[in-house]
């Protein structure tokens, strides 16, 4: 993934919580660390798909857990695009 | 300057169209009381709102007289600089200075290009003092008032303590804006559109419950001669409004919080499932239920602060066996839900009409008869300056009920308890209904909650 996507990504999180993207780190919770509820994390699948133009396994995509498995996930999913 | 003008977002658009349909902007009134149990220094607390209105563009919209269709444009004006009226009811009752703003309530905003918004300063009986605020729906949803009224409290500490001054909101332009490039994005639309095609087509028509039971749905079958209808009829005539209070103490609130919290459950969902329980067990153990959920799309930390009304709605149908563990039908409610806000950029209207279109059921009548709002956040006064002071919030009804029952839960200012607001249409329903209502909810969620693995028809059977 390129720095430039990475980058947009984590200001993508950085809008719906109150953590600056610098000071994201992978092993981040969304709910436990960023304070993300169900609306917001469904919001936030939504804009995603809409940012990287990719289609996300909705059964999959909310068993995501920690910005680091967010940022793989749409990594495999890029590379399927490709 | 020729003043930009912008059409009105999803969330605005639900509100506007019972003032379309019933010709009175009074059902799209909001009001509330919110008050210290404290000495305010009136005069900062003028300045405080004047900072607001410059503060919040929402404040300082105005709508366009409605075109041929109805349909009015928005837009906002630069400066709001209006008095800020301050009015003593410190020498009624409390229930005499309610329903003195309770009727203030029902005045209506009824001219294009007017301020929608009157804040007043009011000292009320018992030693409370704070604000009156009468608000177009358009301008402000709960959760964007409650934004409001906690900014304004820290601005007023600002001036009166020099604690410091809160951060810019957002702006409510801005952010709508943006609404209407997302609604504009064609393939968004087209995937939401194909997800609630599927959605309301998945398990075909649905039913109405009631608790009131199936003869609900029997009378309307038998008023329409239509022994398969599945909608019942909505009242229309009659919409004057009762209301039924209940607070659950904080234990019991924090028992609820625990079990969502261990489970992954959202508190929505855990009421849901009660809700949609309790219709289950009035309607002989009728497995689909539908109910109506409304959230308030404030997702990004711009939506938290921009203002606006961004409540929208849409049906929540589960089909839930007796055999269901409670946490699973839990979890099942949870699964509809995610997948709805996943989509929940789509305009609950088209929703309305693809039913419609799916399910050709005569003009005004409904599969849906109870619909919920939870509120997370509640007023509070979070500047150390006024930590202990009691808070007093009332929110007075405008008069006209346009759903059968609606729910809304919120936190407790004081205690942090949940308080249960029926709103109910007297047509049909009595406090009574809504006191058994809630005490089988109550009932049906400590059983669940102690019992996670008791299954549905089990839980039916025990209350």
């Amino acid at each position: 993934m390129s720095e430039q996507m990475k980058k947009e990504f984590l200001g993508l999180i950085s809008q719906y919580c109150e953590m600056p993207e610098n000071d994201l780190k992978p092993e981040m919770r969304f709910r436990e660390d960023l304070g993300f509820n169900s609306l917001n994390f469904m919001a936030f699948l939504g804009d995603i798909e809409d940012t990287f133009d990719v289609e996300l396994d909705e059964q999959k995509a909310v068993t995501l857990t920690t910005v680091a498995e967010a940022l793989d996930y749409l990594e495999e999913l890029t590379q399927e695009e490709a | 300057m020729e003043k930009e003008l912008y059409p009105l977002n999803v969330g605005q658009m639900l509100q506007y169209l019972p003032i379309k349909e019933t010709g009175t902007q009074r059902c799209c009134n909001i009001s509330v009381f919110c008050g210290l149990q404290s000495p305010i220094d009136f005069g900062l607390l003028k300045h405080a709102v004047q900072d607001e209105f410059q503060r919040a563009d929402c404040l300082r919209l105005r709508f366009t007289a409605p075109d041929e269709n109805g349909d009015v444009m928005q837009y906002v004006v630069d400066h709001d600089d209006r008095d800020v009226p301050f009015l003593d009811l410190s020498g009624m009752t409390m229930s005499e200075a309610d329903a003195y703003l309770q009727s203030k309530t029902y005045e209506e905003f009824n001219a294009p290009d007017i301020p929608m918004a009157e804040f007043t300063m009011v000292k009320m009986p018992e030693g409370y003092n704070g604000l009156y605020i009468h608000i177009d729906h358009r301008l402000t949803d709960s959760t964007a008032l409650i934004v409001t009224v906690n900014d304004i409290m820290e601005i007023y500490c600002h001036y009166r303590f020099g604690s410091e001054y809160p951060a810019p909101l957002a702006s409510f332009i801005d952010v709508l804006k943006k609404d209407l490039e997302k609604a504009g994005n064609s393939k968004r639309q087209a995937k939401d559109e194909k997800f609630w095609r599927d959605m309301l087509t998945e398990h075909g028509e649905p039913i109405y419950s009631d608790i009131q039971g199936p003869g609900v749905l029997r009378a309307s079958r038998k008023a329409h001669g239509d022994r398969t209808l599945c909608a019942a009829d909505v009242e229309k005539k009659d919409r004057s409004v009762g209301i039924a209070d209940f607070h659950l103490e904080p234990e019991a609130t924090q028992n609820m919080m625990d079990f969502c919290m261990n489970h992954n459950i959202s508190m929505t969902n855990l009421i849901l499932l009660a809700m949609r329980t309790y219709l289950s067990k009035m309607n002989g153990g009728q497995q689909d239920i539908t109910l109506r959920n409304f959230v308030s799309r404030r997702s990004t930390r711009e939506e938290w602060t921009c203002g606006g009304s961004r409540t929208l709605s849409y049906p929540c149908r589960t089909i839930i066996t007796p055999d269901t563990e409670f946490l699973d039908a839990a979890y099942k409610v949870q699964d509809v839900q995610n997948r709805v806000y996943l989509h929940s950029n789509y305009d609950p209207m088209k929703v309305k009409a693809m039913m419609k279109e799916l399910y050709p059921t005569p003009d005004d009548t409904e599969y849906i008869s109870m619909s919920l709002t939870y509120q997370p956040m509640p007023v509070r006064m979070k500047n150390e300056h006024l930590k202990g002071i009691n808070v007093r919030s009332v929110w007075y009804p405008n008069g006209a009920a346009t759903k059968k029952i609606y729910l809304t839960v919120t936190h407790s200012t004081n205690d942090g308890g949940l308080i249960f607001d029926f709103h109910y249409q007297k047509a049909s329903l009595t406090y009574h209904d809504m006191e058994l209502l809630y005490y089988y909810m109550m009932k049906i969620i400590y059983k669940g909650i102690a019992e996670p693995d008791m299954t549905i028809g089990e839980i039916i059977t025990y209350i």
